[in-house]
């Protein structure tokens, strides 16, 4: 065994930023991103069109969901995709064998993906959400203008700071989102066991409160002990809804995104430290 | 050793499962305190999804739509299923989306007004004309069927309280109820007031109720009322919604027939 051999390699931030920017350019390229954020874009202007649909709220308050619900749905697509393609895809391929030949730890390689994942993710829901605040500005203009039947209308104008930091609480669950993916795949052994699995674990988080509820309300003690474990060990994506921001954002609702938020990058902590265990105990 | 392999690698992935959940289980206990205030303060602003009251009746679409985020467009749909039942003169279907809808999306004040007026002054018509028409039921079936109507309508509306608290809209829709199917004129003048008392009110919920106060022979009530309603009031050509106008019309009818004197009466600031 020679000297460098000996030495153990520290973790680097420089190697997992380039690692990060790797990953970052293979997802852009990928098809997946592009279909994802045109199909999205097409969604959110096409949804001046689509108040024809609107049947029971404000005009601007359906835009508004409207965009939220893409940003949502296809955001949620895109992780899930983009991170199983990233780190299934090397698996499959064998194209980690001479990545991790060199000196690069499996916790950097972890964290590059992670990253470089996320960073697309992050682009994609600032691209969706200046264009949900671009279309409410445009109806507005032709909504708010001219007298109106009450001296304060309800729910005012356009919901702006609820979109944009709504779209910034989404992209934080994206983020946990896609260290949970990244769990999944540092032990699948399929991408399509770990795309599977992911939107599984999706569905769960996005049910995650009624777990609570039969933890609290449950009738039997399997019930209680299910829906405990459950929604102790799943994290509620139903806080980073953030519907309620829609109403107004106040410095109340505010704080309470706050809390989200710290809430979010502490499982994703949590999870992406697993990730990185779990990718240490794999044989490649 | 085959079997040796295979336990010593089902009791590694046990292991390695068990320290997920632990650790995991960990983190979620730690976050409680961040997590609950956080969900019951999202729950009081936002009602979250009535699961329970939608999973039976929910296809694979509406499941999609509900977890992907488009909530507002699965209850826009639900509410053409309603309006599909409505056509057809289907109490329990119109009925049965309209509960839906209120449990997917209780937000838009629109399903609760206008599902209210479905069950209130559509449905006490499709129960006569099926129990054999207006004409040949006794006049007490035809008096009972649309006061049960007008009061399940009035149900539902006061259902929407605890997702719109105060909200001026639904004030005016129950007084409406209590108005033309229930004859309740002092019930209906109440909740008028309460309507014209939300900053968020049309202009119109405050001539009503003046109007009502006039009807049972509240003259000074009303006057008062109208006078200091006036001077919040924009001028017309400003917004002709707010008919300063006309309310100034109305305040000089209720002086002469108040028979008050000259020095006494409104002078507006703006005349």
């Amino acid at each position: 065994m020679n000297e460098a051999q000996s030495v153990p390699l520290r973790f680097s931030c420089r190697r997992v930023g380039v690692l990060a920017g790797h990953a970052f350019l293979e997802a852009v390229r990928q098809r997946v991103f592009q279909f994802t954020t045109l199909l999205t874009a097409v969604l959110v202007v096409g949804s001046l069109g689509l108040r024809e649909l609107d049947f029971g709220g404000a005009e601007l308050k359906f835009i508004a969901d409207f965009g939220q619900g893409a940003l949502v749905l296809f955001g949620s697509v895109l992780t899930i995709v983009t991170t199983v393609q990233l780190l299934g895809g090397e698996l499959e391929n064998r194209t980690v064998l001479p990545v991790l030949a060199r000196p690069v730890r499996r916790s950097e390689f972890i964290c590059g993906k992670f990253l470089g994942a996320w960073a697309v993710v992050l682009v994609f829901c600032a691209v969706v959400t200046a264009l949900l605040l671009a279309a409410l500005w445009v109806r507005e203009l032709s909504v708010l203008a001219g007298p109106t039947e009450a001296p304060v209308l309800h729910g005012g104008g356009a919901p702006y700071v609820g979109v944009l930091v709504g779209g910034a609480l989404q992209a934080v669950k994206f983020g946990l989102l896609t260290a949970m993916v990244l769990l999944v795949g540092s032990y699948a052994q399929s991408n399509l066991f770990a795309q599977s699995a992911s939107f599984l674990l999706l569905a769960i988080c996005h049910l995650q409160y009624l777990a609570r509820d039969a933890w609290q309300t449950g009738h039997g003690w399997l019930e209680r002990l299910g829906g405990g474990l459950i929604g102790l060990v799943f994290p509620n994506f139903q806080l980073f809804g953030g519907e309620y921001l829609m109403a107004g954002a106040d410095g109340a609702t505010l704080a309470l995104a706050g809390r989200v938020a710290a809430y979010g990058a502490v499982y994703t902590a949590a999870f992406l430290a697993l990730a990185v265990w779990s990718f240490r105990q794999r044989e490649i | 050793m085959m079997r040796r392999v295979v336990v010593s690698k089902i009791w590694t992935w046990g292991a390695r499962a068990a320290t997920m959940v632990l650790m995991l289980g960990t983190v979620g206990l730690a976050l409680r305190p961040l997590e609950a205030p956080a969900w019951a303060a999202q729950v009081r602003q936002q009602p979250s999804l009535q699961w329970r009251s939608v999973e039976g009746a929910m296809g694979q679409g509406l499941t999609l739509g509900l977890l992907g985020g488009f909530r507002a467009l699965a209850a826009d749909l639900l509410w053409l299923r309603a309006n599909a039942g409505w056509e057809r003169c289907d109490i329990a279907g119109t009925s049965a989306a309209l509960a839906l809808v209120a449990a997917v999306d209780s937000r838009p004040i629109g399903f609760w007004l206008n599902g209210a007026r479905m069950i209130g002054y559509d449905m006490p018509f499709w129960r006569i004309e099926a129990a054999g028409g207006e004409a040949t039921l006794p006049t007490a079936v035809v008096c009972h069927v649309t006061e049960a109507q007008a009061r399940a309508a009035i149900a539902h509306l006061e259902k929407a309280f605890v997702h719109h608290p105060d909200h001026p809209l639904l004030h005016i829709e129950i007084a409406n109820l209590l108005l033309q199917k229930l004859d309740d004129l002092p019930g209906a003048t109440e909740h008028y007031r309460l309507a014209a008392q939300q900053p968020t009110a049309p202009y119109y919920a405050a001539r009503i109720y003046a109007e009502l106060l006039r009807q049972q022979g509240r003259e000074r009530a009303a006057y008062d009322w109208l006078v200091a309603l006036h001077p919040t009031l924009p001028p017309e050509r400003e917004n002709p919604y707010a008919m300063a106008d006309t309310v100034l019309a109305r305040i000089r009818e209720l002086e002469e027939k108040l028979a008050l004197a000259p020095a006494s009466r409104y002078q507006p600031r703006r005349e």
